[in-house]
């Protein structure tokens, strides 16, 4: 090293001049924001951070994002009422609302009415650049609904680098078709992208307590979603982002997981996002504006109860004198909720010495616009019941400050130190902050030791919800987690390297309903810790394999395992070209045995190990591929609730005693013509 | 069923298994390698209105090579420092040509890669690689991924074989020994 050095030294005095005219320091920095970007030193961040890529995820057949996350580890899938597509992170997921925000191209899609995000589940990986998982807290960079975790999908249009045509079919039925297009360059960069899946599916399901008269049903579980979205990219750092979705979609197990009769209903949920950004560099800030404004709507029809079914309620049909009709005189609802949310988001970087500083302040307003919601009471023909499923005009103002540092204190060792105030005009201010370490100790080897606390802010239905199943308590405490995390990564090289976290949670003040009064009521604590090992590791230059396994153990204050979730869950991942034109990919997922909840008699859920293979045949610009998930057609079962069996027609509940059977093997064949 | 799953992992582990190149870093390095090489005393006072450049990929990567060559002119519009750039495609099976200002190693088998840096470093051309671990195989300079992104330069190799950087270089990059 100091031979180097002397060398070094001498030369500065012989060679010329005219470096600067390269600008290879500004370079340097620019490749450093596009590094931290794009995660790809996200081993030298202090947070845990996975990256899927959409080259990669389309080698192993992987569809849609909701496919792509249970790579991850410590994620799984499931689906919950009437099929909404649900994710669990590290055995973390709401009763009724998702505690995870979702960002397409950093754009917030969650709403305020349950924090949901599922309808953009099924976005389409062709049409994904990459896709971005922070697991554990985030709050305080992230802001609301980071309160486990963040997924970014950053669009192929969002790049403005790729035009991408794709088709694709399933052997159960499903279709998808999309695309990503420039329009324009040079003055104003132009790109859009749209997709439309088509679902055409059912299933028997099994027996359903307390109906003894029908011993099967069908889960009806066709569903659409489209989309289209548009980037502008102006001169001077202006840009502006739409997107727009719409899914409607069948009751699957029923909206109140009831069975459903002959006249499946459809619900629809739809988002509009806007953002208009700015990003000037002013006196040496980096500036990121933002002014935004987003929809959702929440509305359809629901067969709620099998009222029709002969031996149903029938005590309570003579009480009040009326006489059981006869299909398709359910209990049926039909609804309608929309909320529009403005916000502004400022910040600011700056590297001052060995600091490197984000601040800046946040505000959003958020309204329910419209809500309506009717039943017909049972055996009555009409929708004429009034009830108040979200109280109307509800208005929430948020305002939020945050600071982020991010100190080298040497060339090794880094400190990370995070704080966000946020203050709610109907919920209690709260405080979300972090503390990390990062060693770096070589180039090879990096330690993370990271403590944070996130605050979730009771959604608009725990808060105005206004009938069963979900009645709302205005008093309501904000969850709060705390986790801490020690991570250890090790690469050494772009083809090898390994990753080991370790977790720790504490949930304070989880928000449950009781099944007895549908009152949604803070539960006391919720404990979890666990285990996450991912790998990747080349055999020869030629030779790839990728694997990784995640453990968690949940537990709540009265010492019951967490129900639904699988302890353990891995993945093995193989990619390999026989030769230019020709792609294999192998993939095996392994779900472990799920409980149902504690006083449920029934045994767990069995475990699941699945193999997916795909061949992917590759001329020029074009792409065929087909594909077999599953190909030995084990079982994936998701555990059902447990109903209280009883039939009465307000507080009566249901159980699948089956459990809820997913997808066997299927067969895929798409095509894709990518060029630039 | 686990004993038909690893039976089929078994039939297929013994395939030749793809590399996967990250998009990201190959922009990156497209833009910096000419910048860094142009640093280098010899290839900066060369006598020649062209630089010549070699990337060097396995046969099953020829379409990754091909896309970097064109970001690499892309970039640099034909032009660099008034040189004009000419990159050419080299099998990791042909030999190196010696006129070759600097070359580029994308993934190459191993003993193919220890024998072509060789005869590269004993030639004078400068070297870099796709992947900043093969420095390990006397490499010259790659790209460091880190908190912050620097040039990767392989102190022994460039000592060893008497490359000159200019200074400003060497305070920028992040130095292997």
């Amino acid at each position: 090293m100091k031979s180097l050095l002397i060398v070094c030294t001498a030369f500065s005095f012989l060679i010329a001049n005219g470096v600067d005219e390269l600008n290879l320091l500004e370079d340097l920095n620019l490749a450093t924001e596009i590094s931290t970007k794009t995660k790809l030193n996200s081993n030298k961040t202090p947070s845990i951070v996975s990256v899927l890529r959409s080259d990669e995820l389309h080698q192993l057949g992987i569809r849609t994002v909701y496919e792509a996350l249970e790579l991850v580890p410590g994620i799984q899938t499931s689906i919950g009422t009437a099929g909404a597509k649900e994710i669990n992170m590290r055995g973390n997921k709401s009763f009724i609302r998702d505690k995870m925000k979702l960002m397409i191209d950093g754009v917030s899609v969650n709403s305020e009415l349950i924090g949901s995000s599922y309808f953009y589940l099924d976005f389409p990986i062709e049409n994904i650049d990459r896709i971005e998982i922070i697991r554990g807290p985030a709050a305080t960079i992230y802001g609301s609904f980071a309160h486990i975790g963040v997924i970014n999908i950053i669009t192929k249009s969002s790049k403005k680098k790729k035009n991408v045509y794709f088709m694709s079919h399933s052997s159960e039925n499903r279709s998808n078709v999309g695309f990503t297009q420039k329009i324009l360059e040079n003055d104003v960069d132009i790109a859009i992208d749209g997709f439309f899946t088509n679902n055409k599916q059912s299933r028997e399901t099994g027996p359903f307590t307390p109906i003894i008269s029908q011993s099967s049903f069908q889960s009806r579980e066709d569903y659409t979603n489209k989309s289209i979205g548009m980037h502008l990219d102006f001169k001077n750092n202006l840009s502006f982002l739409s997107r727009y979705i719409k899914l409607s979609t069948q009751n699957y197990y029923g909206y109140g997981d009831w069975p459903i009769l002959d006249d499946p209903q459809k619900i629809h949920s739809t988002s509009l996002i806007n953002e208009l950004r700015y990003q000037p560099k002013i006196s040496g800030l980096l500036s990121d504006i933002k002014l935004g404004y987003k929809t959702y709507q929440f509305d359809g029809n629901s067969r709620l109860k099998p009222t029709s079914l002969s031996d149903f309620d029938t005590t309570a049909a003579t009480l009040s004198g009326n006489t059981i009709l006869a299909f398709p005189y359910d209990l049926l609802g039909q609804g309608l909720y929309k909320e529009d949310v403005l916000y502004s988001d400022i910040s600011f970087k700056k590297k001052i010495d060995s600091h490197s500083l984000l601040f800046g302040a946040y505000f959003s307003q958020s309204k329910i616009k419209k809500t309506y919601y009717l039943t017909n009471i049972p055996f009555s023909t009409t929708l004429d019941q009034a009830q108040q499923a979200v109280r109307p005009n509800v208005k929430r103002d948020q305002y939020a400050l945050f600071l982020n540092d991010i100190y080298d204190f040497n060339h090794q060792i880094s400190f990370n130190f995070g704080l966000r105030l946020d203050k709610y005009s109907d919920v209690s201010s709260k405080i979300s902050h972090k503390l990390a370490a990062l060693y770096d100790a070589n180039d090879k080897d990096t330690y993370k030791l990271i403590y944070q606390r996130s605050f979730r802010a009771p959604s608009f239905l725990e808060l105005y919800g206004g009938s069963a199943p979900y009645i709302g308590d205005t008093s309501l405490k904000s969850e709060i987690i705390d986790t801490l995390e020690f991570s250890f990564a090790h690469q050494h090289s772009l083809k090898e390297n390994y990753n080991i976290n370790l977790f720790y949670s504490k949930m304070k003040d989880y928000i449950a309903n009781d099944p007895a009064t549908f009152r949604l009521f803070n539960n006391g604590n919720i404990y979890s810790y666990g285990l996450e090992v991912e790998g990747e590791y080349s055999l020869n230059s030629f030779t790839r394999f990728g694997a990784n396994y995640s453990y968690v153990h949940m537990k709540d204050s009265s010492d019951h395992n967490a129900a639904y979730i699988a302890n353990h869950l891995g993945n093995l991942i193989l990619t390999h070209n026989l030769n230019s034109k020709i792609t294999l990919g192998s993939r095996v997922r392994y779900i472990g045995e799920k409980k149902h909840l504690y006083n449920d008699t029934r045994s767990n859920t069995p475990d699941y190990l699945g193999f997916d293979q795909t061949v992917t045949y590759r001329y020029k610009n074009f792409s065929l591929q087909g594909s077999v998930r599953n190909l030995f057609d084990d079982e994936r079962i998701d555990p059902s609730p447990l109903g209280n069996n009883t039939l009465d027609l307000t507080t009566g509940s249901g159980t699948y005693e089956n459990d809820f059977h997913r997808d066997g093997r299927t067969f895929w064949i798409s095509a894709k013509w990518e060029f630039e | 069923m686990i004993q038909r799953v690893l039976t089929l992992l078994l039939i297929l582990s013994v395939s030749l298994f793809s590399r996967q190149y990250d998009e990201t870093l190959l922009n990156i390095e497209a833009k910096l390698f000419p910048k860094i090489a142009v640093l280098e005393e010899h290839i900066k006072n060369k006598d020649s209105s062209k630089l010549e450049i070699g990337i060097v990929y396995e046969s099953i990567d020829e379409q990754v090579a091909r896309s970097f060559k064109s970001k690499i002119l892309k970039n640099y519009s034909n032009k660099l420092v008034g040189k004009r750039l000419e990159v050419s495609l080299i099998s990791s099976k042909e030999d190196l040509d010696r006129n070759l200002d600097f070359v580029i190693f994308m993934y190459i088998e191993e003993s193919r890669l220890v024998h072509l840096v060789s005869w590269a470093n004993r030639h004078n051309i400068l070297t870099f690689s796709y992947d900043p671990s093969d420095l390990y195989y006397g490499i010259a300079c790659s790209i460091y991924i880190g908190k912050s992104t620097k040039p990767y330069l392989h102190a022994k190799v460039i000592k060893k074989f008497n490359f000159t950087f200019d200074p400003y270089l060497l305070r920028l990059s992040k130095i292997k020994n």
